[in-house]
């Protein structure tokens, strides 16, 4: 009886140790995963469809960063430039992690790969609005041209909204 | 013979609960914060530098409070707003125990970032967030004791100009002013929330 209670004591005691030590999920990598990819497109030129694009609130004077998914199917294609009135310039950047130093850095152009897709997403690819003439409120959109080295231009609306 | 058995019992009663009381009061000291932990706690550098309204803010008028210190600056558009939009999640998380929580940037771009600069920058995410100002020493100084590394670089052909490469780790320091763990960039909103709520609730003690 009383070993019965000892051993009682003991499993609900490692029960409760393991429940308070037990150590959290990993943290998320930098980067989300997306679940954007089945979502209708908003755009589509070519054999490129242009999915979700989207832009953070931010102040007017300052710079913003718009984010989309490009769905390719057809052959390999390159995002190489991206222009907009709601900020004085518009430019292709990407942010890399050095160690733990996080650089952001211009870029010639996204490839877009064959039959795949490239995610523009905070933490890594981004259209960077450099100078916004306006203030980036929450369901506010903007138009932006983004233009690609095969498909050609298109137009995208983009919509202001919390990520 | 049947006293010897009776006691016998008991011992292992005894040693029952001695595993119990060793199993659960070990693993009370920090084992629970997710991020990457001072185990023992630092004592956070203490700094008086000037808010985005134009007032001091020193880090020892914040005893009481969790602070979430994070080095940044205003044009950065990508990984500050990320961070900052996750600690506006997490502090919306917390509730009424986010009354008890200052989050603050303090700028290593001070040249760019006035305080106007930073007022409208950190507002954006949460009207409570406090933007932090100081002379290129001041803030030179405070990332060396928060092991902070930001260096300028220049990039020819942008509209930018420069850019600041940084480490982007949210430091979280407790009502006591100790400095107990980093989050590094891609922290959750939910992780954050769980880790200051525990130091809330536990009044410090944790």
């Amino acid at each position: 009886m009383m070993r019965l209670l000892g051993a009682l004591i003991v499993v609900v005691s490692l029960t409760l140790a393991v429940g308070a030590c037990a150590p959290g999920q990993p943290m998320g990598a930098a980067g989300k995963s997306s679940t954007t990819s089945n979502t209708a497109p908003a755009a589509s030129v070519g054999a490129i469809q242009v999915i979700e694009p989207w832009a953070r609130p931010a102040v007017g004077g300052g710079n913003g960063a718009a984010y989309i998914v490009l769905k390719n199917g057809g052959a390999a294609d390159k995002l190489v430039s991206a222009k907009s009135d709601v900020a004085k310039a518009v430019e292709l950047h990407t942010m890399e992690m050095s160690g733990s130093m996080m650089q952001m850095r211009p870029v010639d152009g996204i490839d877009v790969p064959a039959n795949g897709q490239v995610e523009l997403k905070p933490g890594g690819y981004h259209v960077m609005l450099i100078g916004l003439n306006k203030e980036l409120k929450p369901n506010d959109t903007f138009d932006v041209r983004l233009q690609f080295e095969k498909a050609g231009p298109v137009d995208v609306k983009v919509q202001v909204r919390q990520p | 013979m049947a006293m010897k058995g009776y006691s016998r019992r008991w011992l292992i009663v005894a040693a029952g609960l001695a595993v119990m009381v060793l199993l659960v009061s070990g693993c009370r000291e920090n084992v629970s914060l997710r991020g990457l932990v001072f185990d023992p706690p630092k004592q956070a550098p203490d700094f008086t530098l000037t808010d985005h309204t134009g007032r001091p803010f020193s880090l020892a008028d914040q005893r009481g409070k969790v602070v979430l210190l994070y080095f940044g600056f205003a044009s950065c558009p990508d990984v500050c707003p990320s961070t900052l939009t996750d600690l506006a999640r997490m502090k919306r998380e917390l509730g009424r125990d986010g009354n008890q929580v200052q989050v603050a940037l303090i700028t290593v771009d001070p040249n760019r970032d006035t305080p106007q600069v930073l007022a409208d920058y950190v507002t954006v995410f949460d009207p409570s967030f406090i933007g932090l100002h100081g002379s290129e020493e001041q803030v030179q100084q405070l990332m060396k004791q928060y092991g902070v590394t930001a260096v300028r670089k220049d990039l020819p052909g942008s509209a930018l100009g420069y850019t600041i490469d940084h480490t982007a780790f949210v430091h979280v320091i407790d009502q006591s002013g100790r400095w107990r763990e980093q989050f590094p960039f891609g922290a959750s909103a939910e992780d954050m929330a769980g880790d200051v709520r525990q130091l809330i609730r536990s009044g410090g003690r944790l």
